[in-house]
């Protein structure tokens, strides 16, 4: 193969993982709206959806579509419970509490994951939705688990930007992010809004688990480390936007891929992982609302 | 006699031990503190974690400077711990007598980690609030991208870390029967020094200009607080004190390695000051760092031992359930007392001096 296939070759799978990237960092922002918490437990909620499936799927040797519906159920019931439980008592609470105690979340979260599953590699045994083999387009080779992940996230982001534009809750959820006070004189229920709020990026999440853990054929103990990827996705995209978050996704998918090939010879190590992050820092320094962001006019 | 404790002169006014029972205390605190490794006859186990309370304790007051006092949060404290200790490590290594001196290397780790400091403190004035903890995040992989980088192996000794020299005072060798000992008096006398001089530096006008920052920062600076001076320096002192810990840290424990400082560590301490209080530097970093040690310490004491009893399979279960206890009990703490065990603490003793009475 020649560059420019590597690169092309590379350039796809980036897009691919962008796509889950772009799943987490859409739940991200959809807390960040409704709430102004940053919810540093996403990648968490990611690890827990990634163990819900292997549960359902393979130890219940159940059917992967309603291992699907199940975990994403528990899903809701957990998102839910953390907002009704945990956050909403934390109103008005300085944001070093807030971010502390989503903090707390992640060490809950994966002690109980560690606790009830260990902390090994667990491969899905066939239990897969995508079938494992791989997609010829020309010069690009992909796996199936990846065009797949790829549709996958297009279709549920693309579920979502309906259900915000068309639905009645949908709309009270943008109003709600829109101005929370105006919301509550128009009659909506904030408080139902912020509950909906964590139920939905849960869900969300959990699918982004499921997608994730069928790339790799399996569920590991470092899927956490999305948690921290979806930060970049999502400064760059612009912290309270919908659109920006799956942009940013794919923005990181495509950037990270490419560092990996290119950079990561030259600076040895892992470099990709600090180079989004570094272009985060770029990004918050010279325009901190991102691509999409709302602008937040403040004096320096 | 006098009924009660009366200032005449205005240096009692100013004073930071203002009653008799506070020197009392002090005078049995540093009793204590002397005689501690013979209270616990020695025992290598209690000496250790008496080290290891008192060098989280000088880092945790780094960061309650930086975040309790001048309000600016960090999520990369464990980074210039692990500068701190890195520039100690390679100094004893690398230069031969002086290398081996802690009272010379950790002023040089403290000054490069000041160094450090004030680069990460520039971004604080254009970036705020949830973007300057994204900010400290990414300067603490960024530190941890470089010392595991395996391109630097020979420096910085790459994933594996590096080993740190034995160290010396005066050019005399630590006999090795009384290492845990000295470490514990050398560890804890910094850790009282330092935790004096924080206590002043807060008395101080520089104290007040990060606490009129930290409440408001345009009124700081109508007030003539320069907002870039004092951010600065307060990313300078905690970097300080992170460093000193990070050193003494790395010698005690004889070997460095990048996983030692993960994000899990800078976590830790953001849990230390919220647990015993923002803005309360030397008793609530005291307090948080107390629980935060020592718990962990009392599930592998004595709670787990109690599961192996039950089933031999639960040995392994130390990690995890040290993360759940360790999540559950910080956020209990925001959820029912959100002002940390200082104020808890300061609860109990008003109903007690009220008591049989409500108010």
């Amino acid at each position: 193969m020649d560059q420019l296939h590597v690169l092309l070759q590379i350039l796809a799978q980036g897009v691919s993982i962008g796509g889950v990237y772009a799943l987490v960092a859409l739940g991200f922002v959809l807390i960040y709206k409704a709430t102004r918490v940053l919810n540093f437990a996403q990648g968490h909620l990611v690890l827990l959806g990634a163990y819900l499936y292997f549960f359902f799927a393979v130890e219940l040797n159940l059917n992967p579509l309603l291992a699907i519906v199940i975990s994403s159920a528990i899903a809701a019931i957990i998102g839910f419970s953390i907002e009704r439980f945990l956050l909403r008592k934390m109103l008005g609470e300085p944001l070093l509490s807030i971010v502390m105690l989503t903090l707390a979340l992640t060490y809950i979260i994966r002690g109980s994951v560690q606790i009830l599953w260990g902390g090994q590699y667990l491969a899905l045994e066939g239990k897969t939705i995508f079938p494992n083999e791989a997609l010829i387009l020309g010069p690009i080779r992909l796996g199936y688990p990846y065009v797949g992940g790829l549709a996958a996230s297009l279709v549920i982001v693309g579920v979502f930007t309906v259900f915000f534009l068309k639905t009645r809750t949908g709309i009270a959820m943008r109003a709600v992010a829109n101005d929370q006070q105006a919301a509550f004189a128009v009659g909506i229920n904030v408080f139902r809004i912020f509950a909906l709020s964590w139920a939905i990026s849960s869900v969300v999440a959990v699918l982004g688990g499921v997608v994730f853990a069928n790339i790799f054929g399996g569920v590991n103990i470092n899927f956490e480390s999305v948690g921290i990827k979806v930060f970049p996705a999502v400064i760059i995209g612009g912290l309270d936007s919908v659109p920006g978050a799956i942009v940013g996704g794919f923005l990181l998918g495509i950037l990270e891929s490419i560092a990996k090939l290119y950079l990561n010879p030259v600076f040895g190590g892992n470099f990709h992982e600090v180079f989004s992050l570094l272009i985060m820092l770029a990004v918050l320094l010279i325009k901190p609302y991102g691509l999409f962001g709302t602008e937040e006019i403040e004096r320096l | 006699m006098p009924a009660g404790v009366f200032k005449t002169r205005y240096e009692d006014e100013i004073s930071y031990i203002k009653y008799p029972i506070h020197k009392v205390g002090l005078t049995i605190l540093i009793l204590f503190l002397a005689t501690y490794p013979l209270l616990v006859s020695g025992n290598p186990y209690y000496v250790g974690l008496a080290v290891k309370i008192a060098v989280f304790f000088t880092a945790a007051i780094g960061l309650n400077i930086l975040t309790g006092l001048a309000g600016q949060i960090s999520l990369g404290h464990a980074a210039f711990l692990a500068i701190g200790a890195y520039t100690v490590a390679y100094l004893s290594n690398n230069i031969n007598v002086l290398g081996r001196e802690p009272l010379l290397t950790l002023p040089i780790a403290g000054v490069v980690a000041v160094i450090a400091g004030l680069i990460i403190g520039i971004p604080s004035l254009r970036v705020k609030r949830l973007y300057l903890a994204l900010t400290t995040l990414v300067f603490q992989y960024a530190v941890l991208y470089v010392i595991s980088n395996p391109r630097w192996e020979n420096i910085l000794g790459g994933g594996w870390g590096l080993s740190v020299s034995e160290p010396s005072f005066f050019g005399f060798k630590i006999p090795l029967k009384y290492r845990d000992i000295v470490f514990y008096y050398f560890t804890v006398m910094v850790a009282f020094i330092l935790a004096v001089l924080a206590t002043n530096i807060s008395r101080s006008m520089i104290g007040r200009a990060w606490k009129a920052i930290r409440d408001r920062d345009i009124a700081a600076e109508v007030l003539g607080v320069n907002l870039f001076k004092y951010k600065l320096l307060a990313f300078m002192v905690s970097a300080f004190y992170a460093a000193i810990a990070g050193g003494i840290w790395a010698y005690y424990q004889g070997h460095v390695s990048p996983e030692d400082f993960d994000l899990m560590l800078s976590i830790d301490f953001v849990a230390i000051i919220l647990i015993g209080g923002l803005g309360r530097i030397v008793w609530g970093s005291l307090l948080g760092t107390f629980i935060v040690v020592s718990v962990p310490e009392i599930i592998s004491v004595w709670v787990l031992p109690a599961l192996q009893e039950i089933n031999p399979a639960y040995a392994g279960m130390l990690p995890p359930l040290r993360e759940i206890i360790f999540g559950v009990l910080v956020a209990s703490f925001l959820l029912y007392e959100s002002k940390g065990l200082v104020e808890l603490l300061r609860k109990i003793k008003e109903y007690f001096r009220l008591w049989p009475f409500q108010y």
